[in-house]
This record gives structure tokens, sequence and C-alpha cells, in this order.
């Protein structure tokens, strides 16, 4: 007996020290404090037809000279240079963030005064532009930055790949050419272009409130991050561009690789550097947030909280380009048709026919908490079953000529919220047998009407299928299962009861493989990934996932793996999956009203509408569902409604569940009390919809407080009275929330 | 330039902040069956809609730390800068009118720096709560200074009072009231005159078990040193305070507990000073709002720390709602006077960045249907405007609330479609259907609405209806069941053996009847069965499992989403054998004769009566109104009282004990067994340490 407990105790000591070994150790460039530094002499480096890239060497900037214009657009703001300003923030052309290793606390480091200053930047010809490292002395940091020119824009590479790190510190972040997207505080009308939700507008004006400063994460946060609190859930930047326009001219930046691990910054009226200025920063490195104990507390900066970056790196060297815009094209709607021929000229962007259709998401059910003979348990709730689907569909159809677009959500094994991944690849049988679907199948194939079927491919709760709960999960920043909670209301609290899962990345194609062979054996026409279209998140288990990396990558070869399959899909808003997928839901109609933002605009719209039915958010979810429905049609999205069979009030419990997606508020998608809204809503705007069908929205124009202007290529122009009382407009009076074309 | 740079910006900022709106978290809470409320979203009753920064007003200093909001009767908006000792006055459209200078009659500024209120009465006379200086500033609509109110000199006034007025209100009688901080006497009354009244309406000291022993002990153990170190239990100061619609003063109270969000943080005050907000419970009974939590149940913690909250600003609307300001977490709550929740809006916890979020709410006002509040850390105020349907949905509550339920009920219906989840839309509509006879509806709607009182109204008419309607069979059954029973007496009188021969049934039986000869038999005559008494136990714990899921809605406790049967179990069948056993082992020390066996049987037949009772309780739930409640109530306190006498007589026989005996041990018995529950909870802790640590060990092997 005795024997056998020390072998049990020794075999558990010898596997947890396995388990402290670290683990795949990086190798990571070493800083080397006795690099040579070299400089390429000043002048013209590369040029085309329109433009010529120029390298200052005094001032270790690039310029970008339109030939024809002569205007420059420079990563020191060329007004500035010429009069030989020497503030350190505006003469920084990359800025670094680290992690002392010490104690985990992140310091700043700006490129002028670490690097400039002390002649620590090196320079070197490479094709068609130059290559830059920014050696940060005191960090021991050096970070390699490529500018070159493109047909029509400058391109900026971080070489990620190469930055060299010393002992002390590690990189964490870097930002960009912080002023080559920015506008003078005195230039009027001048702003910045933040592609948060639809689209927003912050002015560049000097104010009472000082300088005005936002960050957004592109495609929202990182859903495997630990955090602490989250006291609130800012809209995602779902576009990954950002612009600005300056007096007369413009510029959109297209981040083109690394857009996930990104966040876009904005510095507004800064009275100091007198610029307004938005650039990107890029994450290298992860991190978790977990909360200090009473041992380390002291040695971690005595805050309630710290941060925990990852030893892993992204793989990914980000790249962007930067497009000038003059004349008329120097504005948001210019920007909009500048990244728009971008997505068509990198085949980015598919295109679908429209139809004057209208988008219908009808809700299976929902997860509760019930007890079978007093032992609580978690049960799923049925709010509507395939025939009551089919049912209101034909109600619907009785009433108007126009046909819904319809996308199934929560029909898995737990309804709306997660349960097994991709709700166990199959229908739950609550909702109905096989037949009752395929015969909903037919009936949409007969009408005519597109049927879309949602498939959660990112979180679960459940083991099922051949995918784990336990070992086929997301590893955060900091090595841990990436346990994900629903947010509660009011006090946002983690709702612990309801955690769930990220599928480990590696995993995502070999689902949506198993998804794509039960797709086929199921026959569906359509199927919808929601979540795969909302979330992007991390898995640090690998490299090539680190820092929400080959998001884009993956999610756009699982769509096209379904679109060759013959299966069409309905994507979700983040601009990969819209992009690539044949329809897509739950379009921006708001821009997440951000304090900082001056202006909402359909920026979202502006770029994908009249390729493909792009779908709004749902109407009768909104607060107002007046404001939501003439904001809707001003922006050129199509209208959608978000029902279900029979509300049960069990159901709050699902609706308390914070799930980030268009699948909460069941409380008001009962069918019965929202079929006439639908169809009045349609007969009033149906006509519209059918003189706008197919057609591109070119410009939209706020022409006051009130009335906006819609302008759409085949001539068509919406003009929208979104107030309460009467107002003017180029055709004449509008009554009170009206809409004339 | 500048200016004309700044005008752009202006009109810039003034076009674009009407196309924002954004609706924050609005919640409420649901009433559960065992009188617990769980957060339940729901549609928005308002909706951020704007904000007004000092950009948009052409100011030239931020809003930084205004201090108070206050709407005027024409619809002017005031915003008391105290800092910066400024007011700014808007237009009712929320243009910016003017600064007003507050001025003396030879055109000197008068400064009011740290001032914390501003009002204006129907006069446009202004009072200005300037609280560094102790006074109340009252000027004209101007700003020229008429009078200043100092601390008055009266008896009433406590020595060493600290005179700091943050909010003055007058009432329309020409009553004025003044908060003065850190003031638990109450608000400071004035007559129209203008003399001192006295104090009014102070919060009591809310006295629990706990802080009365610790009174008692301190005043037993009290001396110099330990009198000097003690603080003083004081009543909470008021913070805010409103008049409602019929003039009286409705007030809130910040943060009242350290530890959780407290109780009564809204009173209204009758002209006597007591509180006559009353809340109408979903069980019909009324309580005292000085018992109401207005806030939620839990306070999380976050890094140690307690998020208790604060209620800073209230505010009461023409129609009666009550508006509250949550500093903590910057949630506005609406309630009705008869303190029913409507909803809840805002958010931000401290770090709000969208619009209808907050970062440290410091005031708020209503103007109109609308709402604004304030932001000091945002430098703003948020303007919330009424959403159709919280239109519908107060005018549907208005109605209701005054009694015209039928003209309620088109509303109510149209708030249902809305929001299917809506608590008090169908407790309106039950009332509806009740006042229109359909108490079928009425039934259905109640049930829905966890309306209870509305549900009994309509049972007992149904089950008037139908005994009226079969009176005669019910009759008719009941004389054929007397006769039955009397015939079936008769003849087994007549009949010479005995119904029941099993003597072990015949002493369970014997029991309730007979307990010293049933308990005799069965110690000295071993007529006394395990079996029978463990299927006794599990019968009480399937009539308590059958209490807690099958009883009657009138009567169920139950949440089926909180229920759970292993507690039921351990307070059942756990409960027995933990008495039994824990029993045994103690009197075996009290020179106890009763073995383990004979102490769970005893044990078990003791609770014969009650098993039944619960059988038959689960079944009449069914059938009885609420008032009928009351009866079992009763039948099962005396059933208690009768099963407590078994077992001291069972207990007596066994072990053959005195009754002072059964008594002593009794206690032990009692303490011993919370002895033995806190020492297996502390083994079920370890256990479940255990398992943890073996659980990482697992994950780090894992993930490595």
């Amino acid at each position: 007996m005795k024997k056998c407990v020390l072998i049990v105790m020794c075999c558990v000591l010898l596997l947890s020290m396995v388990g402290c070994s670290s683990s795949k150790a990086e190798d990571y460039p070493v800083y080397d404090e006795n690099a040579t530094v070299s400089n390429v002499a000043g002048g013209v480096v590369a040029s085309n037809a329109a433009y010529e890239l120029i390298w200052d060497e005094t001032a270790y900037c690039v310029m970008l000279r339109d030939v024809q214009t002569g205007y420059i657009w420079s990563n020191i703001p060329y007004e500035y240079l010429q009069e030989g300003g020497l503030n350190s923030n505006v003469n920084s052309t990359v800025n670094i963030t680290a992690v002392k290793q010490e104690n985990l606390t992140w310091d700043s480091y700006r490129g002028y005064t670490d690097a400039v200053e002390g002649g620590k930047v090196s320079c070197e010809k490479v094709e068609n532009g130059v290559r830059v490292t920014y050696y940060f002395e005191s960090a021991q940091i050096s970070v390699p930055v490529i500018y070159t020119l493109g047909a029509n824009s400058l391109d900026v590479t971080l070489d990620a790949q190469n930055i060299s790190e010393g002992d002390t510190y590690k990189i964490l972040s870097v930002s960009v050419a912080p002023f080559l997207c920015s506008a003078l505080n005195e230039n009027e009308g001048s702003y910045v272009m933040v592609p948060s939700g639809s689209g927003s507008l912050i002015y560049a004006t000097e104010t009472v409130e000082g300088t005005r400063k936002y960050s957004g994460n592109v495609y929202g946060r990182d859903l495997s991050q630990a955090f602490v609190e989250l006291t609130t859930e800012e809209e995602a930047l779902r576009l990954p561009v950002f612009g600005v326009k300056n007096g007369d001219n413009g510029m959109l930046c297209v981040m083109k690789d690394g857009a996930e691990s990104a966040t876009v910054n904005v510095e507004a009226g800064n009275a100091r550097t007198g610029y307004t200025t938005i650039y990107p920063t890029y994450y290298i490195r992860g991190y978790d947030e977990l909360p200090t104990t009473a041992t380390n507390k002291d040695i971690l900066g005595g805050g309630d909280y710290y941060s925990v970056a990852s030893s892993m790196r992204t793989s990914v060297n980000p790249t962007l380009s930067y497009f000038p815009l003059k004349g008329e094209d120097a504005d948001y709607n210019g920007m909009a048709k500048c990244y728009r021929q971008y997505l068509e000229s990198t085949g980015g962007l598919t295109k679908t026919p429209s139809g004057t259709n209208y988008g219908l998401t009808i809700l299976g059910g929902a997860q509760i908490t019930d007890s079978i003979m007093g032992f609580p348990r978690k049960a799923t709730v049925a709010a509507t079953t395939f025939t009551q689907a089919q049912s209101i569909l034909s109600s619907l159809l009785e009433n108007t000529t126009i046909q819904p677009t319809v996308r199934l959500v929560g029909f898995g094994d737990r309804g709306v919220n997660p349960g097994s991944i991709a709700g166990g690849f199959s229908f739950a049988s609550i909702f109905g047998k096989d037949a009752e679907r395929a015969a909903l199948e037919a009936y949409c194939a007969d009408k005519g009407i597109s049927l879309f079927s949602d498939f959660d491919l990112v979180r679960f709760s459940r083991s099922g299928n051949g995918f784990s709960a336990t070992s086929d999960v997301a590893q955060s920043a900091s090595l841990r299962k990436a346990n994900c909670y629903p947010i509660g209301t009011p006090q946002r609290e983690k709702k612990l009861k309801y955690a769930y899962k990220l599928l480990s990345r590696n995993q995502l194609i070999p689902a949506s493989k198993k998804l794509l062979s039960a797709a086929d054996k199921a026959n569906l026409s359509g199927v919808s990934f929601m979540s795969l279209g909302h979330l992007a998140y991390s898995d640090f288990a690998d490299p090539a996932y680190a820092v929400k990396g080959n998001m884009q990558t993956d999610v756009s070869a699982v769509i096209k793996s379904f679109l060759d399959g013959n299966h069409a899909v309905a994507g979700g808003p983040n601009a990969y999956s819209a992009a690539a997928s044949s329809v897509v839901f739950d379009v921006p109609t708001d821009n997440g009203g951000h304090f900082l933002f001056d202006e909402e605009i359909p920026f979202y719209e502006l770029v994908f509408s009249g390729t493909k039915p792009i779908f709004g958010e749902s109407i009768n979810l909104a607060g107002d569902m007046n404001r939501a429905l003439l904001k809707t049609l001003a922006y050129g999205a199509n209208l959608s409604f978000s029902v279900l069979y029979e509300y049960d009030t069990d159901l709050t419990e699902s609706d308390m569940l914070y799930v980030g997606m268009g699948a909460n508020k069941l409380y008001s998608c009962t069918f019965s009390a929202n079929e006439k809204l639908i169809n009045s809503t349609l007969e009033k705007y149906g006509a519209l919809y059918e003189k706008i069908n197919n057609a591109s929205m070119v410009r939209y124009t706020a022409l006051s407080d009130s009335v906006t202007e819609t302008v759409f290529d085949n001539g068509v122009t919406l003009y929208v009275n979104h107030s309460s009382t009467a107002a003017d407009s180029p055709v004449g009076e509008l009554a009170a929330y009206e809409v004339r074309y | 330039m500048k200016k004309i740079i700044s005008a752009l910006c202006v009109a810039i900022l003034l076009f674009a902040s009407s196309g924002i709106a954004a609706s924050a978290d609005s919640f409420t809470h649901k009433d559960e069956p065992n009188s617990s409320t769980t957060q339940a979203l729901s549609r928005e009753l308002y909706e951020a809609t704007r904000t007004i920064s000092a950009v948009e007003l052409g100011l030239e200093d931020s809003l930084e730390e205004v201090s108070d909001l206050h709407c005027a009767a024409n619809g002017d908006v005031y915003i008391l800068l105290g800092n910066s000792s400024k007011v700014v006055v808007l237009n009712p459209d929320y243009t910016f009118k003017e600064i007003l200078a507050v001025h003396d009659a030879d055109d000197m500024e008068i400064d009011f720096s740290g001032a914390q209120g501003v009002y204006v009465d129907t006069n446009g006379d202004v009072y200005i709560s300037d609280t560094g200086n102790s006074r109340i500033l009252v000027t004209d609509s101007t700003g020229l200074f008429k009078e200043s109110w100092e601390l008055p000199d009266s008896p009433l006034i406590p020595d060493g009072f600290q005179y700091q007025p943050v909010k003055f209100l007058k009432d329309k009688d020409g009553y004025a009231y003044i908060i003065s901080l850190g003031c638990y006497y109450g608000a400071l009354a004035y007559s129209p005159e203008g003399e001192f009244m006295g104090f009014f309406g102070a919060n009591r000291v809310t006295a629990t078990a706990l802080n009365t022993l610790s009174y008692l002990f301190d005043m037993i153990t009290s001396n110099d040193t330990k009198k000097e170190a003690s603080a003083k239990v004081l009543p909470y100061s008021f913070i805010d305070m409103a008049l409602d619609a019929d003039g009286y003063l409705t007030v809130c109270s910040g943060k009242t507990e350290m530890w959780s969000n407290g109780k009564g943080q809204i009173r209204k005050i009758s002209s006597g000073g007591s509180n006559i907000l009353l809340k109408r419970q979903s069980d019909g009974s009324t309580a005292a709002a000085d018992s109401l939590n207005f806030l939620e149940f839990s306070v999380p913690n976050k890094a140690g720390k307690n998020r208790v909250q604060d209620l800073i600003a209230i505010d009461v609307s023409a129609d009666d709602y009550i508006f509250a300001l949550d500093r903590v977490y910057g949630l506005v709550y609406v309630y009705d006077n008869t303190c029913n929740r409507l909803g809840t809006f805002g958010g931000g916890i401290g770090a709000g960045t969208e619009i209808g979020e907050f970062v440290a709410p410091s005031a708020m006002a209503l103007h109109g249907t609308s709402v604004l509040v304030a932001d000091a850390k945002a430098e703003q105020i948020t303007v919330f405007e009424q959403t159709e349907f919280g239109a519908l949905y107060f005018q549907a509550q208005s109605l209701t609330l005054r009694g015209d339920y039928v003209e309620s009920q088109l509303l109510w219906e149209q708030v249902v479609e809305q929001d299917a989840s809506c608590q008090l839309a169908y407790r309106g509509l039950a009332n509806a259907a009740y006042s229109n006879k359909d108490y079928e509806a009425a039934l259905a709607y109640a049930k829905k609405g966890l309306d209870y009182p509305t549900y009994d109204l309509a049972w007992q008419v149904l089950i008037k209806e139908f005994i009226a309607r079969y009176f005669i069979w019910f009759f008719a059954g009941a004389v054929l069941l007397i006769v039955g029973i009397a015939v079936l007496l008769v003849r087994l009188s007549k009949r010479s053996e005995p119904l029941i021969k099993n003597d072990k049934v015949k002493a369970l039986l014997a029991v309730p009847a007979h307990p010293f000869r049933a308990f005799e038999d069965i110690k000295y005559k071993k007529r006394g069965s395990l079996l029978i008494a463990l299927i006794i136990v599990l019968l009480f714990f399937f009539s308590k499992a059958l209490e807690a899921t099958s009883t009657g809605f009138l009567f169920c406790q139950n949440s089926a989403q909180t229920y759970n049967v292993v507690f039921t179990m351990a307070q059942t069948i756990g409960l027995v054998l933990l008495w039994s056993i824990v029993n045994w082992l103690m009197c075996s020390l009290f020179s106890g004769k009763g073995t383990l066996k004979e102490i769970i049987i005893v044990t078990a037949y003791s609770l014969l009566p009650l098993v039944i009772y619960t059988f038959v309780y689960v079944g009449l739930s069914h059938i009885l109104p609420l008032s009928g409640g009351a009866l079992m109530g009763g039948i099962q306190t005396v059933l208690l009282i009768y099963t407590f006498y078994l077992l001291a007589v069972g207990m007596m026989t066994v072990h053959e004990y005195t009754f002072p005996k059964f008594l002593t041990t009794g206690v032990v018995t009692l303490i011993c067994m919370i002895l033995a529950i806190c020492i297996g909870f502390i083994v079920v802790i370890l256990l479940q340490q255990f398992w943890n640590f073996l659980y990482s060990i697992f994950m780090e092997i894992v993930f490595r």
C-alpha cells in the first residue's frame, strides 16, 4: 500500500513538473545593440505616372506626391515639416508599446524621441520604396517598416516577423504612421472617418473639452481575451478601413493584411499639435486582463487588475494601403467608392442579384433552466417549429408579393444559445421532424424564397460530434482555455452559469467540412454563419491564430467551400464575411453612438449596397421602430424583421444573456404581434425597393438636422425626413417622417 | 477667424448630434413565485436621442462638474456649474439662452462657488443652494440678488449644526424645504413667510436583532475609551427631493448600507412626516416602502470592492412617476406611486462610452416627458426621450392605477405585442378581463403576470358559478358519502374480525389517536416496523417535493427555475436521519434506552399527520381561493405542534425519559445536529478544494 501511494505521488509530481515546463519557446529576432545604421539619400525613391514616393533623409519620413496636383501627403504632415515643427508626437512616424518584463507594466516609446533624435534609424532602398528600421534604444526593440509605392497608393508594411527584442522589454503593439491620415484642426470641414458600425465622422475641431481620443477594435474585441470587467460593449469596426478629409483632399487607408489585430485610433482636436489624426495600432502580442491578488498586487503596480501579454507573437506582417483622394472624391462618399473599387479589383467582393426582398429571421428556440422531477436541468424551449415557420411564411405571402429572404436561427440543440458546435450539425427534434423541415425547404423552393439555416461554428458549451468542450477549445493569451460569458444586464456581471467555449481555430475548417457534408445530406439550399460573420477571436495554441490572426482567411475559405458546394451563404457584417457571402444579414444601421462621434454616416452601405442583398438590423427589435425604419431606408439597406411563433415567458432568461448578435429581445418577436407591422411596411415601401433594386448607393448627404438625401447609381434620389415635424428639402416640404423619391 | 470656426463647429455639432440615437440597457424586475425578483430585459421606455455639450452651447467652459439640473415651469433648463459659480440657462429646445449673471444692486458679481443646487419657483425667482457659503441665494429671473437665507436662529437647531444647503424647493402653498448636507434630522421646513418651522420627515435607524444585541452588549461592557472609539448609528440623510403631483415631498437617500443596497431608499413624506409610499405586492398584500429595496438585490464585488448603489437624484413626473438616478451604475429607475418598477435605463458603470451611458452621472431632471442626465466626467447632458412604447406603457399604467381597467385594455394589448414578457401588462389585462367578466381570460393573464389577487377574485367567481351550477349534484354526492360512511361504520362494528389484522400497521394507525399506548407497544411489544418508518419518511419527502412543484397557482411559492429537489431531500430524509443518529448518540450518554431503530420508527411515525396533511393540502390548493390559505396555514400550525407532541411522547417512551430530560436531550441533539452540519460543510469544502487541485493539475497537463 505504502509503495502504491509513493508511486502515485511521484507520478503526480512528475506530471506537475511537466506542466510547469516552458511551452513552445518562440525564437524571435534578438535586439542588436551594435547594429549599424545606414541611410538613403533623400529624394524620389519610386515613382509612377500618378505619384512619386520621396524619402526625407533628415526627418526620416516618406512623402507621397501627387504628380498632377503637386499635393504631398507625408507621415509627418508636410506643412508642419516645412515650418520645422518640433513636436515629438507629430515627428514620430512609428510609436510602440512594450511590456516591461520585470513587473509587466506597459511603457510607450515614441519614434522621434527614442529613435530619430538619437540617430538610431536605418534606411535601405528596396524595390519601389524604402525599408526603415527604428531602433528604440531604451526599450531595446527595433521595428522595421517598409514603405513602397503602389499603382495608386502608398503601401506600408510592418515587418512584424523581424521586430527584434532584448530581455528587458517585449513588444506589445506598434502604431504605424500616426500622422499620415491627419487633418489640420483649422481646416474647415475636415474630419476623420471611423468605420464603427455603419460609419462615423469625427470633426477636426478644437473644443473646450480638449483632445478627444477614441480607439476601436477592428472586427470587435478578441472574444478569447480574458477580462475582469466589461462595462460597455462598444460597436465593432466592421470594415478594415479608415480615412481623413483634410480640406479639399482626402485619404483612405485600407488595412490589407493583419487588420484583425489592429485598433483604429483617433486623436481629434489636439490643440498642442494642431492636428486631428487617425491611425492604426497593430498588436504584435495579445494579452489577458486578470485580477491581481494580495500577493502580486504590489509587484504589478498596485492596481486591481493587470494585463499579461502572450509570449507568442502574430505570424502576420500587417500591410496598409493609403489611397489619396481628391476633388469630389475627397469625402466619405469617395472613400466608400475607393474601398468598393479596391474590393472589386482584388476579387474579394462577390455579387448577387438583389431582388426586392426583405430579411426575415425566424428564431427557433432558446435554452431555459427547467427542472425534471425537481432536478434542475438545462432544456430547450421551441418558440417556432418548422411547421409554424412555414405557416408564418404562407401567412406573409398571402398579403404581399414581396418574398422574404429567410434565415432560421436557433434551431440547434440549444436554440439561440451555444450548445454543441454547429448545434450538433443538425436540427433539434423539438422543432419538428426531418420531413417537416424538408417540407419547409420545398415550400421555400416552390415560392422562390431563399432559405438559410444558421449554424454556430464558433461558440459551444457541450462536447459532441467529435468536438470536445475540454480539448478543442481556443486558448487565450495567457494560455488558458478561453472561457466566455454572456454579460448580464444591468450590472454587467459575467453569467457564469452560461459559460461557453470557443472552438479552437485549427478545428474551424474541419468543423466546416463536417457541416458541409451535413448540409449536403440535408439538402440545405443555404446556410448562414451569423457568429462567424460577427465574431473574431484568437487561439494562442498556434502562432497562425495569435491576435485574431488569419480570421479573414479562414472565414473566407469556409464561405467559399459552401459556395463551391452549391449552398448559398448568408454572412454577418464583418467585411470579409460580407464580401464573400451571397447575402448579408445584420448590416449595421447605426454607429453605436460613441460620445466622440459627431455624425453618423452609412459608410458600410455605401460600400456594399447594390452588390448583394444587405439586410439591416431588425426593425422590430429597435427601441424606436420608426426611427430605425427611416434610417434603414435612408441608408439603402434592405428591411429586416425577426419573428418567432409563440413567446414563452420562460424565454426571459435567455433574453437576459448578452448574445451580441441579432438573436436577443425575443420578447418583441412574436409573429402575430409583428405581422401587421411587416405587411404595412412592405406595402408602404415595396415600390421604393423595386425602384432601387440592384442599384448602388453613390452618395449620402445629411441636408439638415432632419432631412437626408440618398443618391443611387440608377438615378433615383431618396429624401427622408427623420423628424416629427415638417422640413424643407430640395423637392419641397417633406411632412413628418415622409419618404420621397 | 476663430469665432467663425467656432460658430461653424457649433453648427456642425448641432447638426450632427441630432442624428444620433442609441438605446442603452433597458430592463425591469420580474416577480417570481417565491417572492423574489429577477432582472429581465424590457422594451425601451426611453431612448437617448442627443447629448448637449459646451461646444454645442458655445460656452467657453466645458460642462465639467454639473452640480444640478432644474427644469423651470416655463420649460427653461437651468444648469448649475457649481465649481465655476455659473448658472447656464437653456431654452426649452435646449438651445443656449443665457448665463445667469448673479449680481447685487451695485452690479457686483456674487460668487457661489461650490453651490450644489438650483431651483426656480413659479414666479421665476432662482434659488441657488450655495453650499460652500452656507446660504440659499435668492435672485430674480435676471440674476439680481433679492435675499439670502442663512442658518435660522431657532432653538430647534441643534448645537454644532453644520448648515450646508444642497437642495431647495417650494411647494404650491409656498412652504419651502432645504436639504442640508449630512443632516440626519430631515429637511429644513420653512413657512410661506420664510420662517423656519423645524425639521421634516427624518429617516429612521433600522433596528435589527443584531444591532439591538450589539447595543445591549455595548451597554454592558461600555467604558470611556470604548465610548470615544464607537461610532453612533445615525439615520441617513436625504440627498435629493421632489414634489409629486399632490404636493407630497418625495425624497431619496444615498448609500444606506456598506454591504448591500439597503432598503427604503425612496420615501414619500406625509404632512405628518411619515412615509406614505406603499408597495402593493404581487400576493395582494401591502408593504411599507421602508422595507422595500428599490435598487438591485445583488451587490457585485469587483476587485475586492462592493459596488453598493447610491441614489443621487430624484424627480417626479406630472403623472406621478418617480425617477431616481443611481450614481454607481448610471441607471435611472422609474417607479409608479405603488412602487411598481416600470423600467430602468442608462448604464456605463463609471466607464460609459456610448450615448445613453455615463461615466459620472451627477444630476437628473425631468423635462416634460424627457429625462435629462448630466455627466460630470463626460462633460455633457444626455437627453432621453420617451419612446412610442414608453408613452403607451405609461398611459396604460396610469389608467390601471386609476382603476380604469377596461379603458386600459387596448393599450395593454399593444404593450404586450411589443413586449411579450411584460408582467405589468398581463396584470393590467387580467384586471381588464375581470372587469369585463371574462374570468377565464383573467385567470390566464393573471397567471402570466403573477397577479395573485386578480387570479383569486376570478377563481372565486368561477368556483361559485361551478358550485351553483352543480349544487344539486354536490348535495346528492355529499348525502351519499355520509350515508355510505355510516353504513360502513355500522357494518364494521358488527364484524367479529378487525379490519386491519397486522399489529404493526395497527400500531402506526394508533399513534395519532393514542400516542402513549402506541409508542409503548412499539417499545415493549416490538410492534414498530422499520420498513413502514422508511416508507413514511419517503412519503414525507415526496409530499414536500409535490408541495414545492405541484401546488396550485395561488399557493405555489417555488420557481421551477430555482427549485432543486436535492434540498428538499436534505430537509426531509436527511433531517430525519440526522436527528435519529445524533439523538441516538447523545441519548446513549444520557442513559437513553432507545435503539437507533426505535428512534427512527418513532420519528417517522410522528410525521404521519404532517404527511397526510401535505398531500391533502396539495390537492386542495388547486381548488381553494387565497382566503382558504389562512385556514390551511392554521391547520398546518396545529399539526406541527401535534407532530412535536407525538415526537416528544415517542422519545420519552423509547428512552424512558421524563419530559424535562427529553427537553434537555432534544436541545443537545439540535446543537449537535448544527455541529454535524458545519463539519459536513467543512468536509465538502475540503473535498471541493482537493478536486480543484486535481483538476488544475489535469488542465496543466492538457495544455502543455
